[in-house]
């Protein structure tokens, strides 16, 4: 089911929904330096 | 102090939270591991993507100066949107008496983004506030819907 894969991932991959996670993917959290947890 | 990993009960997060508010800085940096990929995928619902980025450490900044203010702590997810959304708020209102707002929209979406990127979330942006933020959480996060819900305290329903 496709509303599995919107929910949590699992399930058989929608389409739509992949070629979305990669077009917004350029504003995904990366690790870097600048995302350390802050010191007061 | 170790912390196991993956989505965490409300009683697990406040466990960290009254630590952190006791001082201990390694529960604050897990409380920030477990919440960076929330707070970065509500704030470009709100404001240009390269202010969302300087704004993520304003965000946990703030909230570590307000911990001894947070009245339920197992609340600290929602607690914690709620900053971001108003820091959100407050810098867009600013920025936008100082700046000219299309120089900024031209200068976001020549961060190395395609035109299809900036337009999805040109799109998304119009949303009422829980579907825009949900849509980025779960579509440019990866966020799963369990680890939505038990992070920002929003439900399906």
């Amino acid at each position: 089911m496709h509303d599995e894969y919107l929910w949590d991932r699992s399930g058989e991959a929608d389409p739509e929904i992949q070629k979305l996670e990669a077009v917004l993917a350029v504003y995904r959290s990366r690790d870097r330096s600048k995302h350390a947890a802050p010191r007061i | 102090m170790a912390f196991p990993s993956g989505v965490k009960s409300h009683a697990a997060d406040s466990a960290l939270v009254q630590s952190a508010r006791d001082g201990n800085r390694t529960a604050f940096g897990e409380l920030y591991e477990r919440y960076k990929r929330m707070v970065h995928g509500i704030l470009p619902a709100h404001v240009p993507y390269c202010e969302a980025e300087d704004l993520m450490q304003t965000v946990f900044v703030q909230a570590l100066q307000r911990l001894p203010q947070l009245r339920e702590l197992e609340s600290f997810g929602r607690w914690l949107a709620a900053i971001a959304r108003n820091l959100a708020s407050d810098h867009h209102r600013q920025r936008r008496n100082l700046v000219d707002i299309d120089k900024l929209k031209r200068a976001d979406s020549g961060l190395a983004r395609s035109g299809e990127s900036q337009a999805a979330l040109e799109a998304i942006r119009p949303l009422p506030e829980a579907y825009r933020e949900t849509l980025m959480l779960r579509l440019a996060e990866r966020m799963t819907g369990p680890e939505i819900a038990a992070r920002t305290s929003l439900t399906p329903d």
